[in-house]
């Protein structure tokens, strides 16, 4: 059988995960209103998943090596963006986070995280792999992280802020792990955050957090959404409310329900059986990359491999426990199965570049990038 | 950080993570799914009632005393104070017009903050509306006719004590505010029976969006539960004969009661004045209440059961019944009456100024003749005496009756150490013997002594309901010889020459007896009517011979209780025998 051995190969694997994932997300999408037959944001989304399977074929002819030089390039284009997008960009409930270029609407917070993970990736490896001292790795992933993370505060776009420090955290500890500098994170944390707390966080945002603590508190105020989520998701129970039943969404009780809460819509139709499916995908796709670590002796590529899985991890796990409540309403959308045509693009493209590396890191690893 | 390790702890933070996810998601959808699917349920479903008729309440022969009217209600949906003129407008030329109080009560709706989520235009439509809104105005999204139920007591004050009136509840609907048919039953049989009487409401739900906005939403399941009709309650009430008494009472206030000797069936017990309970049936004007609550005849006042006056000569009855059965007197015993008797220094009068001469028991009934019963009274004493009183279930509650009601006293010890400091003369016990002074009693009370008397003993609960089973117990056993010779006298009230109940007399089968009870209390000024006269009773059983029904009149300021009473038992009694007792001959 064609389709089965297609699977069969690793590369295959991944990118048949992720494209189930989007198209999981259409599906979801297709009755979220009580207007129209299919929902237009639906319709949108699948218009976007026909242009990533462009962008994975572009991606499959892509050199890993030339993959590696134009990393810098990224790096300051997608920082000219978000200098950018402070000036041009177009103000969505109160953050100025999308710019408008030749028709199309960009988010560049979502470009930067990729970005990030490139430069960071050809950096480390230039840097030669085990040898360099950990102090260097520290300035140059904190600088390369900290001026999109101020850019992006700037906006003001904390949940993405908050991605980009999860993701950059997480590559910058994951290849230069050092104890003393783990516990002096935690101080500075902790010495920073109140300072934070007080002059740089919007009310709205704090009250998300302290509304997090309990939401039932005050169901018409902020914690609403995170309320609304939890009776969409519980409300499905074991098998689903079905598909296009989600009369939460429908009757415009969970707000955001087509980006934010996505995955609430899923679990009120699909319920717990579609649910574990849903996240059953999502593990392989964070997961199988990972275990292939070992098996990659380039450092460049490593990076990419473990940078990219904990952006798809975080975007995953930060979402998932939002909808599910345990974790403050910051606005982050799921990954692949939201929707949103910025996130899918580099997000599709993140795991086209997982299945080229997959597909290659052999010859890589005879021949070298 | 070495090599294998930082693959297996990303895997492994990864897995903790989804975990942690994993049993969220299944404490939400398995072990709190169906709470959150009721949430969710009721964040989209508003329910509107669907009104539904209360049962009919039917008198003995099936006519209806109470029953619940449809009546057609015309709501809107969707108006604001923007747009409420347009509709108005529309309802104009098709000539449906709102009355300058309906306008009122529409635009303070649309004001108010507490809207319902449709606004009332106009209340119990005609047939012509009902069709004019129905052809040309269907098209008209915003009208809506929604059915209500009106109660309706055809025979208005005539019942009104006896059968009840309903009262608001404090249930309003979400969707059209106070409805006629969620109020309830506020005394009476409508209240007594209320939770059968009222039916299963409906319910219709309408899907809504967060904002409370109504959605059309074809493909739902979630579109009403049927409503089910109140039941049906069959009393043993004749409302014809209630009517008769009604108005054969003229301009007098009181009382009366008849019921059915062999099954304790109430046929009728009448309070007048009474009031249209028909007034009650919506919310009652401030005009409509203040008028009832201030009225000096006191129309609310249930004079059946709230009130307790001195019985008068009618309690010579057990006067006499005691002292035969105790044995202080026979049959045949005698006692001269000079018009007067002397006890302790003063001089106790019979109302004969000249005397009865020589009475026997029967006699002093039939003359009602005062001194035969102080000279009684005082040979029984009070105690004995309140025992005797006791029996005959004066100073009893008829708790199984749905109306409220006023003891009355007993001059037993209890009462005697508590108001008379212990002290009780013979003038007191002579007093009492004859009906006034310390005692006092109800209708309900003096009409079971009678039913007692005609039974031979024996007493039968009343009953209003056809369902309700008969509970007949021996209260008193008599010697035969000794009921015969007070039913004797009875008969004798009413058909003998000397006779004081010979107001009542028609066809010699009449018993009965007479009682004037002394007004000389100060609330007595408060009556408009009559004010100073003395209270009537006259209570009486049909016919002599195997009774069949029991009559107790108490005419409120009536003078004498036979020039009172006897006319209205004549009423009663031919109503009965003609409907109840003669063959009818002219059909074949």
């Amino acid at each position: 059988m064609i389709s089965l051995s297609f699977i069969e190969k690793p590369h295959n694997k991944i990118l048949f995960v992720g494209y189930l994932i989007i198209l999981f997300g259409c599906i979801n999408l297709i009755q979220i209103d009580d207007q129209s037959i299919i929902s237009i944001y639906s319709i949108k989304q699948f218009v976007w998943l026909i242009l990533s399977i462009f962008i994975t074929f572009f991606v499959r002819n892509i050199r890993l090596k030339s993959l590696k030089n134009i990393s810098t390039l990224m790096y300051l284009i997608s920082i000219i963006l978000l200098v950018l997008v402070l000036f041009i960009g177009k103000e969505i409930s109160g953050a100025k986070s999308w710019i408008k270029i030749a028709g199309f609407t960009i988010q560049p917070t979502e470009l930067i995280k990729i970005s990030y993970v490139f430069l960071i990736a050809k950096l480390y490896s230039e840097l030669g792999s085990y040898s360099a001292s950990v102090l260097v790795k520290y300035v140059i992933g904190f600088s390369l992280f900290l001026i999109p993370f101020v850019l992006i505060l700037l906006q003001p776009d904390f949940g993405s802020a908050f991605m980009l420090l999860l993701i950059s955290m997480s590559v910058i500890i994951g290849f230069s792990f050092n104890k003393k500098f783990i516990i002096s994170l935690i101080i500075l944390a902790a010495v920073f955050a109140l300072p934070i707390w007080n002059n740089y966080l919007e009310p709205y945002q704090k009250q998300r957090i302290i509304n997090f603590i309990n939401p039932e508190n005050d169901p018409r105020g902020i914690g609403y959404n995170a309320i609304q989520s939890k009776i969409s998701i519980g409300s499905g129970q074991f098998l689903g409310k079905g598909l296009g039943e989600s009369s939460q969404a429908k009757f415009g009780f969970l707000p955001e329900n087509h980006t934010d809460f996505a995955f609430s819509v899923w679990a009120e139709q699909m319920g717990f059986v579609g649910s574990l499916v849903l996240i059953a995908l999502y593990f392989f796709l964070i997961i199988y990359p990972l275990s292939f670590l070992n098996d990659i002796n380039d450092p460049f590529l490593k990076v990419v491999i473990f940078g990219i899985s904990s952006y798809f991890f975080f975007h995953f796990i930060v979402n998932i426990f939002m909808t599910l409540g345990l974790f403050p309403v910051i606005g982050i959308p799921m990954i692949l199965f939201s929707y949103g045509g910025s996130s899918l693009i580099c997000s599709s493209f993140g795991f086209s570049i997982l299945a080229l590396i997959i597909r290659n890191y052999r010859d890589v690893n005879r021949l070298g990038v | 950080m070495a090599k294998s390790i930082r693959s297996n702890i990303s895997i492994l933070i990864v897995a903790v993570f989804f975990i942690i996810a994993l049993f969220k998601l299944f404490h939400l959808q398995i072990i709190d799914g169906n709470r959150y699917e009721l949430l969710s349920r009721n964040n989209f479903l508003r329910e509107a009632i669907i009104p539904s008729p209360r049962g009919t309440i039917y008198d003995r022969n099936g006519i209806r005393i109470s029953y619940s009217r449809p009546m057609v209600n015309l709501f809107a949906k969707n108006i604001s104070e923007d747009n409420y003129l347009d509709l108005l407008k529309d309802l104009y030329d098709n000539e449906i017009f709102l009355s300058v109080k309906e306008k009122k009560s529409l635009e303070s709706q649309l004001k108010s903050n507490f809207q319902t989520k449709r606004i009332l235009l106009k209340k119990d439509l005609s047939i012509e509306e009902i069709f004019i809104i129905d052809t040309k105005l269907s098209s008209n999204e915003k009208l809506e006719m929604i059915n209500d139920y009106l109660r309706v007591y055809p025979y208005k004050e005539v019942g009104s004590h006896l059968v009840g009136h309903l009262t608001s509840n404090d249930k309003k609907d979400s969707m059209y505010g106070f409805l006629f048919s969620n109020r309830k039953g506020a005394n009476g049989i409508e209240k007594d029976l209320d939770d059968q009487l009222t039916g299963i409401v409906g319910a219709e739900y309408f899907i809504v969006d967060s904002k409370g906005n109504e959605i059309n939403f074809k493909n739902t399941n979630y579109t009403f539960s049927e409503i089910e009709k109140g039941k049906d309650i069959h009393t043993t009430i004749d409302i014809e004969l209630q009517k008769i008494i009604y108005e054969s009472m003229k301009e007098l206030n009181g009382a009366v009661l008849v019921t059915n000797i062999d099954n304790g069936e109430v046929l009728s017990i009448v309070s007048k004045p009474g009031f249209d309970p028909n007034l009650f049936s919506k919310p009652l004007s401030n005009n409509d209440w203040k008028r009832l609550k201030t009225s000096s005849n006191k129309p609310f006042l249930n004079r059946a059961f709230l009130v307790s006056n001195p019985p008068g000569s009618i309690i010579k009855i057990i006067t006499a019944a005691a002292g035969l059965e105790e044995g202080k007197i026979t049959t045949d015993s005698t006692v001269y009456c000079p018009g007067y008797m002397k006890i302790g220094n003063r001089n106790f009068r019979c109302w004969l100024k000249g005397g009865h001469g020589n009475v026997d028991v029967s006699k002093a009934l039939v003359t009602s003749c005062d001194v035969f019963f102080y000279n009684l009274g005082m040979r029984l004493g009070i105690d004995k005496y309140s025992q005797w009183l006791s029996k005959f279930g004066i100073g009893e509650l008829h708790a199984y009756l749905p109306y409220k009601q006023k003891l009355g006293t007993i001059p037993d010890e209890t009462f005697i150490n508590k108001y008379l400091k212990g002290k009780f003369y013979n003038g007191d016990m002579a007093n009492v013997a004859i009906g006034q002074g310390y005692l006092t009693l109800n209708v309900i009370q003096a009409h079971k002594m009678i039913s007692i008397i005609a039974s031979d003993g024996y007493f039968t609960k009343f009953r209003l309901y056809k369902d309700e089973k008969i509970e007949t117990t021996k209260i008193i056993n008599f010697k035969d010889k000794n009921i015969k010779e007070i039913k004797i006298g009875l008969l004798g009230v009413v058909n003998d020459n000397n006779g004081t109940g010979f107001h009542a007399r028609m066809d010699g089968k009449v018993a009965g007896k007479t009682g004037t009870a002394q007004v000389i209390s100060k609330d007595s000024s408060k009556y408009g009517y009559g004010k100073f006269k003395n209270h009537g009773w006259f209570t009486a059983y049909y016919p002599f011979e195997k009774p069949k029904i029991a009559i107790t009149v108490f005419a409120e300021h009536g003078d004498s209780g036979g020039r009172a009473g006897g006319p209205i038992i004549k009423e009663i009694i031919s109503f009965y025998k003609n409907k109840y007792m003669d063959i009818p001959h002219d059909k074949p």
